[in-house]
């Protein structure tokens, strides 16, 4: 009787984890849905089609906060003029790495805040306040930054400016 | 292995925290006036979620049940959660980056072959990875060969009840008598299975619901006959999915949505997404794994899709004042002519004629056929159609080979570029 109920309380823990780190993955798969979706419909299309030496090259995204469960909780981008969904895990040779220092709750706030921003000025001033708060921390080429930024910046984007 | 009551539906819950997350992003990064269509899906489908996993965790019997039936007559009998296997799979392909893919890759290494419908699939996989405790699945017969295959494993594998209504293969008076028969008895199974006394009465209220959404189905069909289409072509699959996962009212509250939407642009002609210069029909399915490609259509392409096979549905209204007989004879009709059972689970006709009607009904200057690898009756079809389309309406017909659940078959790169080229040669 006694080992049913610890097998049962150890299957029902078992199962809370495996909970916790499915759903910590499907945040992590649907960052980088949705970030793929606005750099496909909504990025200006001539910063995909001017990335030169930079197609190829590879940027990963950290978000700490999701560790554990996960044990390496980042997204890989591919800079194409053709891009794809990025895929989880570690970049090999990434050419940028940007770490999110923020908590679950504040992952879509803050992903909402980069995207939306009306200018790349805007954008800049925005992740350096990040930068000084800690909530970002970046590790690579200023450029490669710069153009990565651009590829999510849809606050410029026409639909701004329309009214239904 | 006995699980205690909590998780009994994994896959709803991860669904639930991605529909969230998608939602606020959605709503914040997007302006206003934008994606009025996708807004309105993600919010009434998050809705939904959660609702069904606030009843499995109440200890609701959980009943898995193919996509393409009437649940009302359940919902509408008994106090269950409805996990539609197909809508799993699908929107898990839409929302994340590796969709069901794990779950694909389980159920094939399991044994179950690769050439088989993803749709199921998914679920075969989570089955096995122990994320859905079912206390009953029900399924018709219907629309193929891959539902008949991949249902009974459930059965096979954790001895879950499987409750299967047997649909004829012609779709006339006398099926849809022996339909109702077969509905029937597994009403009265499913009962016994989960220990419950059907409640008709209920059930009128729920076919009352139903009743309303189809109407504004009905208007939302009208309004695509407009030039241009005052919809997003996102609401194909947008239907495609909340047909099998809304229900009743749910389902009426969603389509008033999406006609008040409708209305409102045609009444104003404005189209915030851009000029509509092409307008398609899908005669089979949108293309699941990328949400993004309606939107990129309706941008970059102007091209509308008007309809897929999921997006049509011609039923009429059951009499709810009628007896049980009668209302019941009305669900068997709607059945057999449920979404893809109309087109595939008998005579070609149907499905080529449709193709034909929708084409010419609705003004269309081409069709895209999706290949779909596990839908071996509709591939089939595809010279029929593309020559009724030509010889009939006078317009060319795409076709591409792909999954429409897994984008390691096809990439969406690789269909946009597809797409983009045949857009070439129609000279509009």
């Amino acid at each position: 009787m006694d080992s049913n109920i610890k097998s049962s309380i150890q299957v029902q823990r078992e199962r809370e984890e495996l909970v916790d780190k499915l759903k910590k993955e499907a945040i992590l798969q649907n960052i980088g849905r949705l970030l793929y979706i606005f750099m496909t419909l909504f990025s200006k299309k001539e910063v995909l089609k001017k990335l030169g030496k930079r197609e190829g090259q590879e940027v990963q995204m950290n978000f700490p906060a999701l560790s554990p469960p996960l044990e390496n909780p980042c997204l890989t981008f591919i800079l194409s003029e053709h891009p794809s969904d990025p895929y989880m895990g570690p970049a090999k040779n990434p050419v940028l790495t940007i770490t999110y220092n923020v908590e679950i709750e504040e992952l879509f706030s803050t992903l909402n805040t980069m995207v939306t921003k009306k200018s790349l000025f805007g954008l800049i001033i925005s992740m350096l306040k990040d930068l000084r708060n800690k909530k970002m921390k970046t590790k690579g080429s200023l450029r490669a930054s710069l153009l990565f930024s651009k590829l999510f910046l849809i606050g410029d984007n026409e639909m701004y400016q329309q009214k239904d | 292995m006995i699980y205690l009551s909590e998780h009994k539906i994994i896959p709803y819950e991860i669904l639930y925290e991605t529909l969230s997350n998608s939602n606020d992003l959605i709503f914040s990064a997007i302006p206003d006036q934008e994606m009025h269509v996708l807004k309105s899906f993600v919010q009434n489908i998050k809705d939904t979620m959660e609702r069904n996993i606030n009843h499995s965790l109440e200890g609701l019997p959980i009943v898995g049940h193919h996509f393409s039936f009437p649940m009302e007559l359940f919902i509408g009998c008994f106090d269950i959660v409805p996990i539609c296997f197909e809508g799993v799979s699908y929107l898990l392909s839409a929302l994340l980056t590796l969709g069901s893919e794990p779950y694909y890759d389980i159920a094939e290494n399991f044994g179950h072959p690769y050439h088989t419908c993803t749709s199921q699939k998914g679920v075969i996989g989570m089955t096995l990875n122990k994320l859905f405790e079912f206390d009953a699945i029900i399924t018709p017969t219907a629309p193929c060969d891959n539902t008949m295959a991949s249902y009974p494993f459930f059965k096979w594998w954790n001895d879950t009840p499987l409750i299967i209504g047997d649909m004829p293969t012609p779709h006339d008076l006398r099926s849809t008598r022996y339909f109702k028969e077969e509905m029937e008895q597994m009403v009265n199974e499913l009962g016994n299975v989960i220990g419950q006394e059907p409640d008709y009465e209920r059930l009128r209220k729920t076919i009352a619901h139903h009743n309303q959404a189809l109407e504004y189905q009905a208007e939302i069909n009208e309004l695509k006959k407009a030039k241009p289409c005052p919809f997003e072509s996102v609401l194909c699959p947008a239907i495609a999915g909340s047909v099998p996962l809304l229900h009743g009212k749910e389902l009426a509250q969603f389509f008033k949505e999406v006609v008040d939407i409708g209305r409102k642009r045609y009444e104003s002609g404005i189209r915030p997404w851009g000029e509509e210069k092409i307008r398609s029909v899908w005669p089979y399915m949108s293309v699941l794994f990328d949400i993004a490609m309606c939107e990129w259509m309706d941008r970059e392409l102007g091209m509308t899709v008007l309809f897929d096979m999921f997006s049509y549905s011609f039923f009429d209204p059951i009499n709810i004042e009628s007896d049980l007989d009668t209302l019941l004879m009305g669900l068997s009709n709607q059945a057999l002519n449920y979404p893809m059972t109309r087109q595939s689970a008998t005579f070609a006709d149907p499905f080529i004629d449709d193709s034909v009607f929708l084409a010419k009904e609705y003004d269309a200057n081409c069709a895209i056929f999706t290949s779909h690898l596990g839908c071996k009756q509709s591939v089939s079809l595809i010279q029929i159609i593309r020559e009724s389309l030509r010889e009939q309406c006078g317009i060319p017909m795409l076709t591409i080979d792909l999954d429409v659940g897994d984008k390691r078959f096809t990439s969406a790169q690789t269909i946009r570029k597809e797409i983009k080229n045949f857009v070439l040669t129609l000279n509009l």
